[in-house]
């Protein structure tokens, strides 16, 4: 095989290696991202649920 | 009607006796259990325990009595039928002086001075009579409280204030005194509550809303964790409508302690003094059934409770969860074991939290319950845990969470992964970079070969078979100094996963190469640290110890040469490698025709191309040192080396050139044919890509001796470019001048480049500060030329 070939299937390689690296690093931002929308929306329902309560059974 | 009749009192309350014929409740329908009791008012009891509106059961043995308000006590002796509120109003104590200050009904020595205007109250503290005074000492109304006479002696009389004195708590009415008078009741002087009962507030308002049952419930739990949490433990046992007052500021105050009991740490099988139907827990009826007749209405709660166990804290919590009951349905809950109605079957409005935890604390079983009235008040203080909306939003959260988590973990092993993936490749790349480069040195195309090497170097400096490979590339194109240049001082890092014994092989190799570079620069001692270092690395390598026991040889010290020649001996190196290091030692001992012989047995031996080139070469050096005499030997080794290896051996095409210059040199009137095979050599090896300065410059020698000038003066200008500051080349383009202008006729002979050449060759001649005697030999033709009066 010659020098040109092996370079070009090392970067077809490179290519596969860096969609997984780059899936990976994306799907880490994503799911932080989604991470603080949960937080968030969860503490949000929290309160609010928090506050039905309180208005049903306090005075 | 028999007389020893379980007897509710005007709250309910049944006292448990045995013998007692029926538990009959008093006015708050509480009933004093007895078993034994006689027939009679079996309908009347079964009305009370079911029916009535909280009457409490009195639990002796003989007789239940009616108490007026709707407790019964159970004893073992029969119990007269005692007056209401309405009879005690009627019948003052005969004991009691009617005209003194306790009008009638309290002695004087109790009253003193400081109560006055003492009148019966309209409402009964179950087994007792209240009386409503005024405490002149603090001006406000109190109220007095004492056993009623038929359940006096049947009961710690003093244990309602002596518990009460103990406890302070705002939703518990104040004790303001407790006296022993001489009629021998206790009365119990506390605090007067203005306003309804918790059964009164109820009838009056009906069912409460969600809001104030949560508001008293948290009270009630408040209040009887309190009492739960002393040493020893109170349980009021006998918590119901009738027993919960409703302050004017609309809290709650629980009064009537009469069944209330301590409990130790090590209380054993506490039995009920009473029991209330709806808001008795199980256990409260768990009594000796020997002590019951089957003709007992009691009989069959008191065989459905067998087993349920004693009296603890959980007791009040089941009542608490009646109360509540009550509070949010207005209607009363049926004992246990007639099947509680559901509060779901009500059209009342209740969150799914609170109704959870009424009928957690209502349970049959005290171990199903809420297991203290601490853990009911924090349920109460933190009902979202059990709220439906807020349990599916924590399930949606969670689950959230879980996928978020997994994502997470997988997105980061991609990448770990991709990262891992990513160094494999670029690994594999620079190992097919250098097998790449090694191909291309094995074909001798060292400029590809040297740029890819390079290449490899880029991607990945830290590993070390490209500076092994490019050295010994360095090596091959005999740039020695460039090679130990490059691979001297070079320590390298075992990587995780790399195979320890072949990685110190190549790190010895490293050492190898560069001792052997030292080497053919005759730098024995560099070479021989180098070498000692790869030894230690890999004792057991032939080629290292071969070396190396030459090199001792090449320093002088035999005996290590012959030591390490002995441990060659022990490996399993080939004879070739035995005669080859007995040679090169004969050579170092400057036994030249013995080394010659050793050296050539050793190439006989050998079909290896590298180590048959190397034994030649040493040979033909042999001839070398042993004179003039040797040439045609020289000459005759050489060519045989060409035959065997080929002309792939750049040393031995060079040395094949100088043998052949030197025999012209050395043959007198010079042999022209020596020239142009040594020509032939050259030029091999500049096909080759051998362009090294020497190999150029002998090049340019030889055409110039075969009075090829022109060609001669094109080397040496494409060497004036490719190494300005050499004096060397302007020094032979200058010979080369004088030598052809030599061969014209004089009037042809033109000097003045001579000049040029000769001026640019003394000013690099003294930046090189060398003494050379071509230079010499050079300044002497200037000299001789002038002296001729030639002009340059």
């Amino acid at each position: 095989m010659c020098s040109c070939t092996q370079q070009i299937n090392h970067r077809k390689e490179y290519g596969l290696t860096m969609n997984l690296f780059v899936i990976g690093v994306g799907g880490i931002l994503l799911f932080l991202i989604a991470a603080i929308v949960n937080a968030a929306v969860t503490g949000s329902r929290k309160k609010k649920i928090d506050q039905m309560i309180k208005n049903e059974y306090e005075e | 009607m028999k007389q020893t009749e379980n007897q509710s009192d005007a709250n309910g309350t049944v006292l448990m006796n045995d013998d007692s014929t029926v538990p009959m409740p008093d006015a708050d329908g509480t009933v004093l259990m007895d078993d034994d009791t006689a027939a009679g008012r079996e309908e009347d009891h079964a009305t009370a325990l079911m029916e009535d509106d909280g009457g409490t059961v009195l639990m002796d043995e003989d007789v239940s009595a009616d108490n007026g308000s709707g407790t019964a006590l159970m004893d073992d002796d029969t119990s007269p039928q005692m007056p209401d509120d309405a009879n005690v109003r009627r019948q003052p104590q005969t004991d009691v002086n009617s005209t003194g200050r306790g009008g009638g009904y309290i002695p004087d020595e109790v009253c003193g001075d400081d109560l006055t205007d003492v009148r019966p109250l309209n409402a009964s503290g179950g087994f007792s009579n209240l009386f409503r005074a005024h405490k002149t000492g603090l001006d406000i109304d109190v109220v007095i409280k004492r056993v009623k006479k038929q359940y006096a002696g049947r009961m710690d009389e003093q244990s309602e204030a002596r518990i009460m004195t103990a406890l302070r708590h705002q939703y518990l009415p104040r004790i303001y005194d407790l006296k022993i008078a001489d009629d021998g009741f206790t009365y119990t002087v506390m605090e007067h509550i203005d306003g309804p009962t918790l059964r009164e507030y109820v009838k009056k308002h009906g069912a409460l809303n969600q809001k104030l049952v949560y508001k008293w419930l948290k009270q009630l739990c408040e209040v009887v964790a309190y009492m739960h949490a002393r040493k020893p433990a109170i349980i009021h046992s006998d918590l119901k409508p009738e027993n919960i007052m409703i302050t004017s500021g609309d809290d709650i105050c629980v009064i009537d302690f009469n069944a209330s009991l301590e409990v130790r740490d090590d209380s054993q099988d506490i039995e009920a003094i009473g029991a209330t139907p709806g808001y008795a827990a199980p256990e409260q009826y768990c009594l000796p059934l020997a002590r019951f007749s089957e003709t007992n209405p009691l009989y069959p709660y008191v065989k459905a409770a067998q087993g349920m166990g004693s009296i603890t804290p959980r007791t009040d919590i089941y009542a608490i969860g009646a109360l509540a009951y009550y509070m949010i349905t207005g209607c009363d809950p049926k004992p246990w074991k007639d099947g509680i109605v559901p509060l779901e079957n009500y059209h009342i409005s209740i969150g799914y939290s609170l109704s959870t935890i009424i009928e957690k604390a209502m349970q049959p079983k005290p171990s199903d319950r809420i297991k203290s009235a601490a853990a009911m008040l924090a349920s109460l203080g933190n009902l979202k845990k059990s709220d439906k909306r807020y349990k599916r939003m924590v399930l949606k959260s969670r689950i959230a969470s879980v996928i978020i988590t997994l994502g997470l973990a997988a997105s980061v092993f991609c990448t770990v992964e991709g990262l891992q993936q990513i160094k494999e490749e670029k690994t594999e790349a620079y190992l097919v970079t250098v097998s790449e480069a090694a191909a291309l040195r094995e074909n001798l195309r060292f400029e590809e070969a040297e740029t890819l090497l390079i290449e490899a170097l880029g991607m990945d400096g830290s590993r070390i078979e490209a500076y092994l490979e490019l050295g010994s590339l360095l090596f091959t194109e005999g740039r020695y100094e460039e090679a130990i240049d490059l691979m001297e001082g070079l320590t390298f890092q075992s990587r995780p996963g790399d195979n320890a014994e072949a990685f110190l092989l190549e790190h010895a190799r490293l050492n190898y190469v560069t001792g052997s570079c030292y080497y053919q620069l005759e730098d024995y001692p560099n070479a021989l640290v180098s070498y000692q270092t790869a030894v230690t690395m890999c004792p057991t390598e032939p080629d290292f110890l071969r070396d190396l026991a030459i090199c001792y040889a090449r320093v002088g010290d035999m005996e290590a040469a012959g030591s390490t020649v002995a441990s060659l001996a022990d490996t399993d190196c080939s004879p070739l490698d035995l005669a080859l290091v007995e040679g090169e030692i004969r050579f170092a001992s400057g036994e030249y025709e013995a080394a010659l012989d050793k050296l050539m047995d050793a190439a006989a031996l050998s079909g290896d191309t590298a180590l048959v080139s190397r034994s030649y070469i040493l040979a033909a050096q042999c001839c070398q040192k042993l004179g003039a005499g040797w040439i045609a030997r020289e000459i005759e080794l050489l060519e045989e080396a060409v035959d065997r290896v080929g002309m792939e051996n750049s040393i031995i095409l060079q040395m094949l050139s100088e043998v052949y210059m030197r025999q012209y040199s050395a043959a007198d009137g010079g042999d022209k044919s020596s020239l142009e095979r040594a020509l032939a050599c050259v030029e091999q090896l500049v096909g080759r890509g051998y362009t090294t300065y020497t190999i150029l410059q002998n090049r340019a020698v030889l055409l110039q001796y075969l009075e090829r000038y022109d060609e001669a003066e094109t080397v040496l200008k494409q060497l004036a470019e490719d190494y300005p500051n050499n004096y060397r080349v302007p020094m032979r383009l200058a010979m080369l001048i004088v030598d052809r202008e030599g061969k014209k006729p004089s009037a042809s002979r033109d000097y003045s480049v001579f000049g040029v050449y000769l001026e640019e060759a003394r000013r690099l001649y003294k930046i090189n500060n060398v003494q050379d005697s071509e230079m010499l030999r050079l300044e002497d033709i200037a000299a001789q030329l002038s002296e001729f009066g030639w002009d340059y």
